[in-house]
């Protein structure tokens, strides 16, 4: 038997200035089985959705007024009125230049899907949340998932295994 | 937070609630899924063209306002910009890579200006002139010789705008 995914129980929040992005988004989720999807233009409209509880998962744009996404996922991770510093974001952007994913990461986003994206690329993220959680740290400076996720193949001997002398 | 780390293990509730061995889809995405997303994207597109088209006539109009009134150019500006981005991240997602690619040329071209002269308005003119190409042609490739053309004419207007290099010394 192989495992599955169910949506139907996952609720999202969509956060997008763009309503043509946000209906898609939303489109998709639903395609996939999901029926509780929450779609919100502004950055203060989500905080206050979120405070209201009762979201799974944060997909949110980075261009957003007043705050801008990366302050929304900040806020979500530290602070004190947050409803789930663990709630996994995924940050889904037309800034896509490295130096967005680098800060994004620093502040502690779960996933990063630049756009534009395609359906695969949806998915996977959507999968990674959901399917794959990641432990978090919480250090001076950073709370966020453990960013600690390349795997480096290792062909020499695997001394862990071996006794010591 | 602390100067030693601390880890805290995930819950893993969101994934208890979604993961099983009996309802849902394969975790592995499988071809007629794909397909049954990518149909929606498509079912989407001609609203995203026919948005890109009055786009691109609001900022034609804020532009020759800009031309007319120094002092509404910060705004127009920043319309611009704010336009050019959302068109940067919508046009690969349905199929017009191109109109993200000129759409990230004239994003880029904004991105310090804090004011638009005359040449800086002429270089937004040819950028939006050449969204309206790919729009109006329906252009979806990205490598054909009428890409390249409309790549090539941009490029040279951005490269117009740009200050001239220092002579060697």
């Amino acid at each position: 038997m192989s495992e599955k995914i169910d949506f139907s129980h996952v609720r999202f929040l969509v956060v997008d200035t763009n309503r043509l992005m946000c209906q898609l988004v939303k489109d998709i989720l639903m395609m996939l089985g999901c029926t509780q999807v929450t779609t919100a233009r502004d950055s203060e409209k989500a905080i206050a959705n979120l405070r209201a509880g009762g979201y799974d998962v944060l997909i949110t744009e980075w261009n957003l007024k007043p705050r801008s996404g990366l302050e929304l996922l900040d806020w979500l991770r530290t602070d004190g009125g947050s409803p789930d510093r663990m709630m996994p974001v995924i940050m889904l952007t037309a800034n896509s230049e490295v130096e967005y994913v680098m800060e994004s990461r620093d502040k502690g986003v779960t996933e990063f899907l630049a756009k534009p994206f395609t359906a695969d690329g949806m998915y996977r993220r959507l999968v990674s949340v959901i399917a794959r959680p990641r432990d978090f740290v919480s250090v001076k400076g950073y709370f966020g998932p453990d960013r600690r996720r390349q795997q480096i193949p290792f062909e020499g001997p695997d001394r862990r295994q071996q006794k010591p002398d | 937070m602390r100067n030693k780390p601390q880890f805290i293990p995930n819950r893993g509730e969101l994934k208890r609630k979604a993961v099983n061995y009996k309802t849902g889809m394969e975790i592995k995405l499988d071809e007629a899924t794909l397909k049954k997303m990518e149909q929606l994207v498509e079912n989407s597109s001609a609203e995203f063209l026919s948005e890109t088209v009055e786009s691109l006539k609001g900022l034609r109009e804020a532009l020759g306002r800009a031309a007319t009134d120094p002092s509404a150019r910060r705004e127009v500006l920043e319309h611009i910009r704010e336009e050019a981005f959302q068109i940067k991240g919508m046009g690969g997602v349905f199929g017009y890579p191109l109109l993200t690619e000129f759409a990230k040329s004239l994003h880029d071209f904004l991105k310090e200006l804090e004011d638009l002269d005359e040449l800086q308005q002429e270089i937004v003119s040819i950028h939006i002139d050449t969204l309206y190409v790919v729009v109006s042609h329906k252009i979806k490739g990205s490598g054909g010789p009428l890409e390249a053309q409309l790549r090539a004419s941009l490029k040279a207007a951005v490269d117009k705008a740009k200050p001239a290099a220092k002579p060697a010394p």
